[in-house]
């Protein structure tokens, strides 16, 4: 199903605005110009994750002490255990084999729309 | 898998004044002045140690703020909501977040405020909730004052335990110099926990190695000391010198434990003469004098790794005792618990350990909370 999320200039940069889209908890974050669309359930004990920190993604370049944010990286972290994910793709920054699920998310006619599974 | 019903006992639940002014109240009228001062360098009740910050800003959930902004762990409304209604805690014992005010510089200072939290926790927090218990907070600098005030509130019914943080003496806890403390609890019939951290407060070392330098060097090495107050628990004799008494590890991991006991046992044999008052496998005092907390339980790869583990020396079920740590960023959930342990395991670890340990009766415990958000 398609659900309304609003219109894209109601949301603030780097904030995340937490709507039920079919039936489930959705996180909505806006990045710069770019929306995306998480679900808010942290898949390791199950925390609200989007309450957490978005912040920009930090590289390294080997050296100790060394570091760069990469604004084009944001990263969402749970509120309860800090538990990291690359909103853009929903995957753990490190480690790697868990993820938080993610929907696409679009601006048709100047609103949000998120593509969400079933259930109305 | 079918979620589990039954009763919770949470051991670690960490409270806190919003204010040190909340204290006030509960000072006398020369230790007020210490905090309220008429310069502007008031006397922090924080002690000159290091704590190592925390890439969020915070070592809490984020989610644990009070509706005015109040730090996680100091508004009672939103603690009963999340954890003790939220996760249908039947007991909890409040074990502080600010405990180093118990490890203030000025040891006199220190054995007052000591005396003040406990009144305040019981006054602010136990008296609001019967699913509240209380820890006594000593001052360890001064063992014969923390024996006093053991004495003073350890007979208290809802006081369940004596708690031990910083490490003031800077020694093992099991030092004989601790000893008057231990007397105190076993003579008042509480069991004494440690919870980790104390030995960063400035008067030991928080890691062998020395100081750590970023939160994930010190997070993942904090248990170190906690290994060593418990191997000098069994070497000093404490459990053959005071036989009832119980001892409560908080906040340490637990998959340390087999290694120990093994390397432990094997040690003791070969060095028996130079401690002949330890008279048993130092395995046998752990198992039965020593209980760990879940929280924070190792993240084996896949739960039965773990589990294998502790089954290699077994009785591990009859150890652990269930708790949240909450409201700290690395905090357990039941259900998560659940999940990583045998369910045959449940009853003893969420509640039956911990009402043998505190000495509670089980037609007494509230019955489970709400129904699970979850």
């Amino acid at each position: 199903m398609i659900a309304d999320a609003g219109r894209p200039e109601d949301y603030d940069d780097g904030a995340v605005r937490i709507l039920v889209a079919g039936g489930r908890e959705v996180g909505v974050v806006r990045w710069g110009d770019d929306f995306y669309a998480v679900r808010n359930v942290c898949p390791h004990q199950a925390g609200p994750v989007c309450a957490g920190l978005v912040r920009p993604g930090i590289v390294s370049n080997g050296r100790p002490g060394e570091l760069e944010l990469d604004v084009n990286a944001p990263i969402l972290a749970c509120p309860w255990h800090g538990w990291e994910f690359d909103i853009r793709t929903g995957k753990m920054i490190l480690g790697g084999a868990q993820a938080v699920r993610t929907y696409p998310i679009t601006i048709e006619a100047g609103r949000l729309k998120i593509e969400v599974p079933g259930r109305g | 898998m079918a979620g589990y019903s039954g009763l919770y006992i949470d051991s670690d639940i960490h409270h806190r004044w919003v204010s040190e002014k909340d204290l006030l109240p509960y000072l006398s009228a020369d230790a007020r002045g210490f905090v309220e001062g008429s310069s502007q360098g008031n006397y922090p009740l924080i002690p000159p140690f290091l704590m190592v910050p925390h890439t969020s800003g915070l070592n809490k959930r984020l989610d644990g703020f009070g509706p005015d902004g109040q730090p996680p762990g100091s508004h009672f409304e939103t603690l009963r909501h999340q954890l003790l209604d939220g996760t249908g805690i039947s007991r909890g014992v409040l074990s502080y977040d600010i405990t180093s005010v118990a490890a203030l510089r000025n040891i006199y200072f220190t054995a007052e405020v000591a005396r003040a939290v406990n009144d305040w926790s019981l006054e602010q927090w136990i008296a609001r909730d019967d699913r509240l218990y209380g820890a006594v907070l000593v001052p360890t600098a001064l063992p014969e004052e923390a024996a006093k005030e053991i004495r003073r509130l350890g007979r208290h019914p809802r006081m369940a335990e004596v708690i031990l943080v910083s490490n003031s003496l800077g020694k093992p806890f099991g030092h004989p110099s601790y000893h008057p403390i231990y007397e105190a609890a076993h003579e008042v019939g509480l069991p004494v926990a440690i919870h980790v951290a104390g030995d960063g407060y400035g008067f030991s070392q928080i890691s062998a190695g020395g100081v750590p330098s970023t939160r994930l060097e010190f997070h993942t090495v904090i248990p170190q000391p906690m290994v060593h107050h418990l191997v000098s628990f069994v070497t000093h004799g404490v459990f053959e010198r005071y036989p009832e008494l119980k001892l409560l590890i908080v906040e340490a991991g637990v998959s340390w434990l087999p290694w120990l006991m093994w390397n432990f046992d094997a040690h003791a044999k070969l060095l028996r003469r130079e401690s002949p008052w330890v008279k048993r496998d130092p395995s046998d005092y752990i198992r039965d004098h020593v209980r760990l907390t879940t929280q924070p339980l190792e993240s084996s790869p896949r739960s039965d790794q773990l589990i294998d583990l502790f089954e290699a020396v077994g009785g591990v079920e009859d150890i652990l005792c269930f708790a949240t740590d909450y409201p700290h960023w690395d905090g357990d959930d039941p259900t998560y618990i659940a999940s990583r342990i045998p369910k045959a395991w449940w009853p003893k670890v969420f509640y039956q350990n911990a009402l043998r340990l505190y000495g509670w009766k089980e037609e007494a415990l509230a019955p489970a909370g709400a129904a699970r958000p979850r």
